[in-house]
């Protein structure tokens, strides 16, 4: 048979523990086919003392094996870190730089001596590998030996820029501002601060920006501000910045720069397109909006709204222009522009003082819809009721975002207002359009006036009226509401009694949990469903009921009623869920596990430490899960050996308990 | 809406790169819990393991799966996409094939075709050159996993974004209208048949073929390593030698193929059936 990567994998698999299996993982380890070498690695980290694979990065003539074992000992993760702590210490260069490689990859608090020692190498290959293992590692207990080397050789001041960029701890800022804008590290220094983004550098790069210094490192010190910026709310007023933009209307000038900037650029950036002023789904212009947002560049606000109608920017852009007391005055005017957008942001940006309630009126008759829809949202925000008629048309005769703005704006209304406008759409007068989108209003807003007429659309021949009926249903009090949507369970459509079995469930109740228990005893496919929306309601009272179904149902309901029970949890399900795992069917297996491991208690140690043995990587996954609740040096030495599972998702759980991601 | 653990994940990308050679692991996941949205909600199922038990054990898996190949593989294309290739079997491999064997049809799969806008555009090319005039018979066969996108194939009614590189002429010359689309002219499409297939399955395209030329064309990029090579090995059965397979522009066969050697054409490569050493 060809060596190909799945005849590697089942090869390892059949072979125990011993000489043959770490011989063939010996002789595939430097494999010419990377998909090899990568099986290789994973039993390499599996079966492999670090002391051994230590071994083989000191390797000088073989690079490919070297680099293997290098994968190897950071797929063993914690358990490799002590042996490899050792080796950066080490005088041989290469021997300590690679130790600082895996250290950084491997990541987690134990890392951090031995890197900072490492610092400290004669060797500066050492120091700059040190440096950026210790930006992996993402401790602020780093920055100040990082500080230091910002005072060393420029190919040192690099990488520890990098690694406070990364670390993101604000104590870093006054050094890293030093570098700005007279050195040779001046741009990887105001990347550094658009990574940490503190508050105390906004006046200083401010100050820069406006003093026009070197145009090449302006994209970076717009980035870097506006990272600033956005970490200072409200932002300050930058009285400079905005004199420095409004003086100069140069092509070069800083309003021209920020004017491009304000554009979403989508796609691939063309060849030769600086990556900095290029398209990169948005981050520039938003750089370039906060920026001149804060500046108060009123000149800049007819690109800042066209920006805010872009829809990947509405959403964090308007509500910082509706904040912008600079542009309230420009507002008025830009509401009459010739170009739609324009029309439309400006309405959505002056918020409640902005524009007066009459001119907002008149925009409800502007011929593009979204200008009138903006209109009509500030008016309900305002709880105007002259939007009323307007609203009311649309819901009547619109099909599109007129009827849904109709649907949403009415249902902000008091119910006094809305309840006589939706009476007459309820009953034989209104069409069957119209008797939805009421029922979708009631859906938000119930009536206890209208509840007459929505239980009797509940009861209505059409389909798509019940379903509408039954979201408002959904929204009444009392049992009445309750039996209606118990009785929708047998809806004569499969839909809508899959669409009642949600609302009761989302809606609880004191008899949902009998009713469904009771529904188990029925033979349909709406049984599945209960199933699995008992597991959801963690209804300890269906415990007995979903064991006594287990024998007698099909296997596809058999798998939802373990992973129901598991859901569910407890001691009284626990010894169910342990006889599970002996199943011969290995979904109910994996079933089980998982609900004994969310649920796992210190009892359940050693049949945890059982299935961390498993043959199956997803049992062996669900003992990660359960060992992480429980304390004890059995469960860490276990946990140990699950990060260096041949499963990078096993490995990955393992990994997550033993180091925590670092808090950013 | 689209939940589920790692691992969860992991068992339904496995079971669908089973079940239809399609990776969508790493980098790809969240593509797939995007388009299995619709699916969740559908079935009213939360999460990645139910939807894996649902495929797995529940009575109504085939249909599932069904909606399943048409959430998964529902790639718009458009006609005279890549044209090069095009050219370069309208203009040379079929007049090379034709002479190399006078008087037999020239057979050409497209594979993955869609809603039919490849093996059309190639039908028209091959109709505009008076092919059949000259004695040159060839028929085309297009195959797809999806049925909702081999029924518009036969339909062979197309909206705008379909017909996006062509202009007014090759429009008016091409189609008919109806209404606000545009049906192709039965010229194009007398010698074109579609069937379904799933390309990764282990009997895919059994008893079919052999072919002169396969186009497959920007789906491979979606295919887990050892399916696309089980893949292009059926192919490689289907040709005979001096055959030609066509990829997409970033699908490559370097170093993944003995079966295969690149043959460049204008603007475009082309990969041609070797002899068996």
């Amino acid at each position: 048979m060809a060596r190909t990567p799945d005849w590697l994998r089942e090869r390892l698999q059949g072979l125990d523990e011993g000489p043959e299996r770490d011989a063939l993982v010996l002789a595939t380890l430097a494999d010419p086919d990377p998909a090899i070498r990568e099986v290789a690695v994973a039993w390499a980290a599996r079966s492999f003392e670090p002391g051994r694979l230590l071994r083989f990065v000191g390797d000088q003539a073989d690079a490919t094996l070297r680099n293997a074992a290098l994968s190897a000992l950071e797929r063993q993760g914690p358990m490799a870190i002590p042996a490899v702590a050792l080796d950066a210490a080490s005088s041989e260069p290469d021997q300590a730089m690679f130790a600082c490689q895996v250290l950084g990859r491997v990541g987690g608090p134990g890392c951090l001596h031995p890197l900072l020692g490492a610092l400290a190498h004669p060797d500066p290959n050492v120091v700059q590998a040190a440096a950026e293992a210790l930006g992996r590692v993402g401790s602020p207990l780093a920055v100040p030996a990082l500080l230091e080397l910002l005072a060393r050789e420029p190919w040192l001041q690099l990488p520890a820029l990098d690694a406070l960029g990364a670390i993101g701890d604000p104590t870093a800022v006054p050094a890293i501002l030093d570098l700005v804008p007279d050195s040779f590290v001046a741009r990887p220094a105001l990347e550094a601060l658009a990574r940490i983004g503190a508050p105390t550098a906004v006046l200083r790069l401010a100050e820069l920006l406006a003093d026009q210094h070197p145009i090449e490192l302006r994209p970076a010190m717009v980035q870097a501000l506006a990272a600033a910026l956005e970490a200072t709310e409200p932002f300050p007023h930058l009285s400079a910045l905005a004199d420095a933009v409004a003086a100069d209307e140069s092509p070069q000038g800083l309003l021209a720069f920020l004017r491009a900037s304000l554009v979403v650029r989508r796609g691939p950036a063309p060849p030769g397109e600086d990556r900095a002023e290029g398209r990169d789904g948005g981050a520039v212009a938003r750089a370039g909006a906060i920026v001149a947002i804060a500046a108060g560049a009123t000149a800049l606000l007819p690109s800042l709204l066209r920006l805010a109608s872009e829809p990947e920017c509405a959403e964090w852009l308007l509500p910082r222009l509706r904040r912008a007391a600079a542009f309230t005055a420009a507002l008025e005017d830009l509401t009459m522009n010739r170009d739609p957008r324009l029309r439309a942001a400006s309405i959505a940006v002056a918020g409640p003082n902005g524009l007066g309630s009459a001119r907002l009126l008149a925009a409800l008759d502007d011929d593009v819809v979204e200008v009138a829809l903006r209109a009509a949202e500030e008016l309900v925000q305002r709880a105007d009721v002259r939007v009323l008629p307007r609203l009311f048309d649309w819901l009547r005769h619109d099909s599109g975002p007129g009827r849904e703005a109709a649907i949403a704006g009415l249902s902000r209304f008091p119910t006094a207002v809305v309840e006589p406008l939706l009476r007459p759409l309820l009953t034989e007068d209104g069409t069957k359009a119209e008797r939805q989108a009421a029922l979708a209003i009631l859906a938000r807003l119930p009536c206890a006036g209208l509840e007459d007429a929505v239980y009797a659309s509940a009861a209505s021949p059409d389909p798509e009226i019940r379903r509408a009926a039954y979201g408002a249903v959904a929204q009444l009090h009392g049992s009445k509401a309750e039996v209606v949507l118990l009785r929708a369970l047998a809806d004569r459509e499969a839909a809508l009694q899959l669409m009642a079995l949600d609302l009761l469930v989302r809606r609880g109740g004191e008899r949902l949990v009998a009713t469904l228990r009771a529904l188990l005893s029925t033979e349909d496919s709406l049984r599945y469903h209960v199933i699995r929306a008992l597991g959801r309601l963690r209804a300890t009272e269906a415990v007995r009921a979903l064991q006594a179904l287990f024998p007698r149902a099909p296997l596809h309901e058999q798998v939802e009623v373990v992973a129901a029970l598991g859901a569910i949890g407890g001691r009284g399900v626990h010894d169910f869920l342990a006889g599970c795992l002996s199943h011969a069917e290995t979904e109910i297996r994996r079933a089980a596990a998982k609900g004994i491991a969310s649920n796992a208690g210190p009892e359940d140690a050693d049949l945890l430490l059982e299935l961390a043995h498993d043959r199956d990587w997803v049992l062996r996954g669900e003992a990660a899960r359960g060992l992480a609740r429980i304390d004890g040096e059995a469960s860490h030495a276990a946990l140990l050996d699950l990060a260096r599972d041949v499963e990078p998702t096993v490995a990955r759980v393992a990994r997550a308990v033993l180091i925590p991601a670092p808090v950013p | 809406m689209t939940a589920g653990t790692e691992a969860d994940w992991k068992l339904l990308s496995d079971l669908l790169a089973e079940r239809f050679g399609l990776s969508f692991t790493g980098a790809r996941q969240p593509i797939l819990a995007a388009r299995l949205q619709a699916r969740f909600e559908a079935l009213h199922l939360e999460d990645a393991r139910a939807y894996y038990h649902f495929l797995r054990f529940h009575p109504e898996q085939a249909t599932e799966y069904e909606a399943l190949s048409r959430q998964l593989t529902n790639n718009e294309t458009y006609f005279f996409r890549e044209p090069a290739q095009l050219d370069a079997i309208a203009d040379t491999v079929v007049p090379q094939l034709a002479a190399a064997r006078p008087g037999l049809p020239i057979r050409i799969l497209s594979a993955g075709c869609s809603s039919g806008e490849e093996p059309y555009s190639l039908a028209v090319k091959l109709t505009d050159k008076g092919y059949e005039l000259q004695g040159v018979h060839w028929e085309i066969e297009g195959c797809d996993l999806n049925p909702a996108r081999l029924a518009a194939a036969q339909e062979a009614s197309y909206e705008g974004l379909a017909l996006r590189a062509c202009n007014e002429t090759v429009v008016q010359h091409c189609f008919h209208p109806v209404g606000p689309r545009h049906q192709l002219k039965e010229r194009y499409r007398k010698h074109v048949r579609f069937f379904p297939a799933n390309l990764a399955a282990p009997f895919a395209l059994a008893g079919k073929g052999p072919y002169d030329v396969i186009l497959c064309r920007n789906l491979l990029i979606y295919f887990e390593p050892a399916a696309f090579d089980r893949v292009i090995s059926r192919f490689a059965a289907l040709l005979p030698p001096g055959g030609f397979l066509f990829l997409g522009h970033s699908e490559s066969l370097f170093e993944r193929s003995q079966a295969f050697e690149a043959v460049h054409f204008p603007g475009t490569v082309g990969y041609r059936r070797v002899e068996e050493s």
